[in-house]
């Protein structure tokens, strides 16, 4: 994976909700919020700038008359991610070599 | 590249995937009661080819709606849903399961059909219940040991 510095990753709320969905299919909307102890309106506005960047999506599905939200990564976020993810690693051994 | 980043932050924000990993191991812990249930219906999908062709049908109509409440209740339970078959050493206990099953249900067939001893489906479903409910905390266990090493399929 090419080391790729993004923006729309970078924020460290929208990171740990990247870092979260990656590993898994799905995740409901309230695990993420209990998860980065962030209110619904915070995360709303996280997850909007991810969906605008096609990096995830969202599904809504009803059961027992609730209606819950399913937030899923896609394969841009991923590869999103992983390249972030590998260019804050480069970085920081770049440090350390330096040190 | 990134000339702006700080590798303080950076290394923080590393850290800090720890945390993420730790919250989904805390979570993906099916109930007590999820594997064996999933065993027996995939078992018992072996063991009831020893039954007349209606039970049969019939136990597939079981077998798809046990499927789907199993799946309901570890996505309440959990609020995540992860394929079994995800990349890293969950796929190959979860391939283990297969290949064993597959194996066990051949073995049966043969029995059962050259032998004309049909209570081999029987035996074979049992096998296969024991092995699915088996590999269940197992899958659990390589999932953790997964999200340790940082694997993000």
């Amino acid at each position: 994976m090419t080391p790729q510095f993004d923006p729309v990753i970078h924020a460290n709320n929208r990171l740990q909700v990247c870092a979260m969905l990656a590993p898994v299919d799905e995740v409901e909307f309230a695990v993420l919020r209990e998860s980065l102890n962030v209110s619904e309106s915070v995360l709303s506005k996280h997850l909007k700038v991810l969906e605008d960047a096609g990096y995830l999506g969202l599904r809504k599905a009803t059961a027992a008359s609730r209606v819950r939200t399913w937030v899923a990564l896609t394969a841009a976020g991923r590869r999103a991610l992983q390249g972030h993810l590998a260019e804050l690693r480069r970085v920081v051994t770049l440090a350390q070599a330096a040190e | 590249m990134s000339p702006a980043l700080d590798p303080q932050e950076a290394a923080r924000q590393l850290a800090g995937l720890d945390l993420s990993n730790a919250e989904l191991a805390r979570r993906a812990v099916a109930p007590w009661w999820y594997h064996p249930a999933l065993g027996v219906l995939i078992g018992g999908l072996l063991a009831v080819q020893a039954a007349p062709l209606v039970y049969r049908a019939l136990y597939f109509a079981v077998y798809g709606l046990g499927l789907v409440l199993l799946v309901h209740v570890y996505r309440k339970r959990t609020g995540l849903w992860v394929s079994g078959y995800r990349a890293g050493r969950t796929r190959l206990v979860a391939l283990a399961a297969v290949v064993v099953s597959l194996a066990v249900a051949g073995a049966s067939a043969f029995v059962a059909l050259t032998r004309d001893l049909p209570a081999a489906f029987v035996v074979g479903g049992v096998v296969v219940a024991v092995v699915v409910t088996a590999m269940g905390p197992l899958w659990e266990i390589a999932f953790r040991r997964d999200l340790a090493d940082g694997r993000r399929p």
